[in-house]
Order: structure tokens, then sequence, then C-alpha cells
């Protein structure tokens, strides 16, 4: 499938691996795209590891299955990569990004991996920003930047409309900032 | 892609129950389909609707709820899956008898035991002949539009049977996909208010709705139910053809994919059909002739017109999402009983695959036509199961 762009994002459960793939699709869509994100589910507790998967295409898209070998791996709790599966399936991917204070080649080298990795240090910025280890929304600004189709001010946009309601206008705007510097940050 | 939202599944099904509007919903939350009451109990919490919302203390009670909601003349919605469903079987079957049109969209879980959270096709497949129509759906633009269709088909004075409309557990539940939406006046108006034939709340027409029904009226009772559903099958194609000048697309109960020319066919239901589609554009590049046959409508079944789109075939794969112990594959045993009477048929194979959200995949789906084309398919497969 050439013509879709694949993702597929590994966190544990509760840290907004669903929620990043979700409105990366809402961008997407609001951007003209056709899109799918869906998470896959083991045994629903927090901290378990999970995936969720993210398309992205110019055409509808109509595959109903996991994402294997996809465009992106984005590594959103830095443990997961010493997980034996979850090490090995994003190594099968043609990029990889990791919230991580380890630079690009000392990830590249920990994972034996030739293709492509970016690093951006989520957990640093979740903990400025609003104090709390929430990586996904740094995260979402590194995929935006990597993928490079949907303009920053979309998903920021979908973001605030989807959260209007539940977060204050500090913790909007420390969100806002978590984004930006996630855009700006990954390397 | 304008008049688009990014939906999941099931808040596609919440958004078309929030446009209907309907007087009752009863329901008790179950994983996958949870999500659904969710979003709909938001719209009754923030007054988009003005639903009565009846939170009872089980699927069992949720579906008496609805039973007796509608027999006073309610238009009447619901939603569950797998183990919900089985504990509804009861009143599932009291509900589709006494011939009252209610709703109830229904997110595909396998069922227990051992206990499992993801998809499979069990649970509806245990109530094929609870006298329910039933409908599959591939995607989230599907659950919206045949939820809306639903209503109307369900209450049709000559029909005045429930429907359920069904999707895949996770896949299409809780995946965002684009969906769209149609202008809510538009949908209110081919809804229309709901005016029930019989109706408890009538004093003027007092009726008695189910009392004892012996040797001497319970068969005629059941060869009418058994009329209501052929009913159905005729007047479908109509309402579909109707609401296609609402919603933009004429929801056949079955829809072919690049069948015309192709000698080997695929046919299923729901998510996996898109799957299928994606792996036929594939290999059609490589010059097979392969199609698929989406199965939207499972009750009532519509055997001759499957049997028309596809009587010149070379073969057949038919791939379940649940296994029938001791006999075929529901899907699988419906399609060769089809053909039963043709002279010149397909030879025709059973896929079972994806119990328990066991994943199906294009490169899975790709080793069905693969076997078909080179004539290595057993009768009977089990696709993806460790053996």
């Amino acid at each position: 499938m050439k013509d879709i762009y694949e993702v597929v994002l590994h966190g544990r459960a509760g840290q907004g691996a669903k929620t990043a793939a979700a409105l990366m699709a809402h961008a997407a869509l609001a951007n003209g795209m056709y899109m799918q994100a869906f998470p896959e589910y083991g045994a629903e507790r927090e901290g378990a590891p999970m995936r969720s998967y993210l398309r992205i295409s110019k055409r509808e898209i109509r595959i109903h299955s996991g994402v294997h070998n996809p465009n992106l791996s984005v590594v959103i709790d830095t443990g997961l990569i010493y997980e034996p599966e979850v090490r090995h399936e994003i190594c099968g991917s043609k990029e990889i990004l990791v919230n991580t204070n380890m630079s690009p080649k000392e990830i590249k080298k920990e994972l034996n991996f030739k293709g492509k990795v970016y690093v951006l240090d989520a957990t640093k910025i979740a903990l400025e920003e609003f104090e709390k280890n929430i990586t996904n929304t740094p995260m979402m600004g590194a995929m935006i930047k990597i993928y490079g189709k949907i303009p920053l001010d979309i998903l920021k946009k979908e973001f605030k409309q989807k959260f209007e309601r539940k977060f204050n206008n500090d913790l909007m705007k420390a969100n806002m900032r978590a984004i930006n510097r996630g855009y700006e940050e990954v390397h | 892609m304008k008049n688009m939202k990014p939906l999941t599944g099931t808040e596609a099904a919440s958004y078309a129950m929030k446009q209907i509007n309907p007087d009752v919903v009863a329901a008790y939350p179950i994983t996958p389909q949870s999500d659904i009451m969710h979003g709909f109990s938001q719209y009754v919490a923030d007054g988009k609707v003005d639903t009565d919302l009846i939170r009872v203390e089980s699927e069992h009670s949720a579906m008496s709820a609805c039973v007796g909601a509608s027999a006073a003349g309610a238009r009447v919605m619901t939603a569950s899956s797998s183990q919900g469903i089985a504990l509804m079987h009861e009143i599932i079957y009291i509900a589709s008898s006494t011939r009252l049109p209610i709703v109830m969209n229904v997110v595909n879980r396998a069922l227990s035991g051992p206990i499992n959270i993801h998809c499979d096709h069990s649970d509806t497949m245990a109530e094929r002949d609870s006298g329910w129509i039933q409908m599959y759906c591939e995607t989230a633009q599907e659950v919206y539009d045949l939820t809306i269709l639903a209503v109307k088909l369900s209450e049709h004075k000559d029909i005045l049977l429930p429907v359920m409309v069904c999707q895949d557990g996770f896949i299409t539940s809780h995946g965002v996909e684009p969906v769209k939406l149609i202008n809510e006046k538009k949908v209110k108006k081919y809804v229309a208010n709901y005016k029930p034939k019989h109706s408890l709340l009538n004093i003027k027409k007092p009726i008695t709705v189910g009392p004892i029904d012996f040797y001497d009226f319970y068969f005629e009772h059941k060869r009418q139910q058994v009329d209501a559903m052929q009913k159905a099958k005729s007047i479908y194609p109509k309402m579909a053809k109707e609401f296609s000048k609402v919603c933009g697309k004429n929801y056949r109960y079955i829809e072919p994919y690049k069948t015309k020319d192709a000698d080997h066919v695929i046919i299923t239901m729901s998510s996996t059909a898109g799957t299928t589609k994606e792996v036929i554009d594939v290999l059609r590049k490589k010059g097979k002739k392969v199609g698929l046959l989406k199965i939207r409508m499972f009750r009532p079944f519509p055997n001759k017109e499957i049997v028309k789109e596809l009587k010149n075939k070379k073969t057949i794969a038919v791939l379940d999402r649940a296994a029938s112990f001791g006999a075929e594959a529901p899907l699988y045993s419906e399609i060769r009983s089809s053909f039963y009477e043709e002279k010149n048929k397909p030879e025709i194979f059973s896929y079972v695959f994806g119990l328990g959200g066991r994943e199906i995949n294009p490169g899975m789906i790709e080793r069905v036509y693969s076997e078909l084309i080179s004539g290595k398919a057993k009768k009977e497969n089990y696709l993806g199961v460790r053996e």
C-alpha cells in the first residue's frame, strides 16, 4: 500500500497513544485527506504495553487490519524499546521516532537499526510544561514535523476543539507550547 | 471531504441515534458497545434529544424495557455486545415474536468462554434464528447510514420486525474514520414521526400483548413471522433506493466488488470486506481475475440475489467470522444451500477466520485467493489458526 502513509504508536495504556493517533487522524481529515486511526487493546489495564495505528492517504482507506512494517514507528514510552516484541516490530519500519534523551546515533546502535531515527525528549518537555509525564502531546508535534504534509496549526486547532471542555486556559496553553516544542525540538 | 467528520463506529451509531431522537432508549454498558451509550447519554444530558433514557441493571432488563416501551407505541433503540446479547436472548426472541420494531446497534464481540473482548460474529450468529433482521457494516459510514435506514425498515407496516445493525468490535467501533453526515432536518424528515399500528396506551382500541398462545394459535403466529421476513426481503430494495436519495448511496443486500469478470470470489461480511477490496486491487494489477461479494443483510438472507451474481464463477471462498460446532460455519452453510438448485455451480470452500479478534490481514486474504486459483483449497479451512 505505497499510497498510504502508515504509523504505529507504541505506548503504555493511559499514556495517550490512542488519543495521539486519533488527533493526528482528525488533523489529516481537516487537511482534506482520508485517514483511519484505531487502537489495539490487550488486557485493559493501565500501564500495559499497547499500540495504536494511523493511516493517512489521498484516497479512500478500506483496509481494516493492523499495520505492519509502517513508514514510521513512534515509541511514546522509552522503556518499550527494550521489550523484545516491540523492538522486533519497530525495526521493521522505515523510520523510528523515540521519546528519549539519547541521541539518534545511540538509539540506532541500541536497536541495530539501519533506517532513519528521530528522537525527542518528550518526557522533559512534558515535565517542564505541565509537570506531568504525559508525553503524547509533544510527540504529536514531532509526528507533524516528520510527516510534513499537515500544517501544525491544523493539529493545534483540532487539539483545542477536542479538549476545550476538559482543559482550563493555562493547561491548554501549556499543551500548545508542548506541541510547538515537539515540532521544533525533534531531531 | 468537506462534510466529513472524524468518527469512530460507536460515535457514528450514537450520532445517528441523536438525529433520530428515539422516544425511549434502555441499555446496559458492555465493552466494546459502551461508547455508543456513553455518547448518546451525553446527548441526553446536554438536552440535544428528549429521549427517556432508562438505565437498567442488566441487558435482560434493557431488552425487557425496550419491549415494554415499544409495545406502548414508542420508537425504541438500544445497543449491546457479546454476553449482553446472550443475556438478552430470551427477550430478543420475545421482541421479534411480538413484532416490535426495536433497533439495536450491535458491536460484535466474541462470546465467552474463555472470556474475550475482541471481535468475532459469534454473538449475533447465535441470534440468527431469533427473528431479527440483521445487517452487517463494513465501515463507520455504513453504521451511521444503516442505523437511520433500520428505523424505517423495522417500522414498515408490512414488516414490523426488530433490526440489529452490526459493526466489528474495536476494528470499526474504536477506529476513527471519515463519515459523511446527513443534515439533521433531512434525517428527521426521513424517519418522520412513528405512528404505531397497535399501542398499549391507546385506550380507544384496547389490545393485549404477550398472552398465552398454545397449539391453537402459536404456529400461525410463527408462520406470520416467517412471512414478515419474506416481506422484509421484498420491500427492502425499494426502501434502500428511497434512502439513497437521502444518504447518496444505494445500500443493496449485497455489494459486489469487481465480480463481473471474476473467476474466483470471496464472500464475507463487515470490516474484512474492506481489506479484501484492497487485496483485489493488488491482485488485479497482476492479472488475477478475483472479486468480492459482501453480504450486508444476513437476515433475511438474499440467496437468489447471491446466486444471480455468482453462478458463473469458478470458485467461491466463504469467510466466516464464527464457527458452528458440529456443522458448517453459518455463512458458508447459507451460501452452499443457496446454490443447491443450480446445475452449474461454483466450487465453494469454507474459511473460518478471526475468532476472538485474531488478525485477518491482506497476506492471509491473498493466500485464500491463491488457494482458490491453484486448486489447493481444502473444503473447510481455518485461516490464521495454529494447528
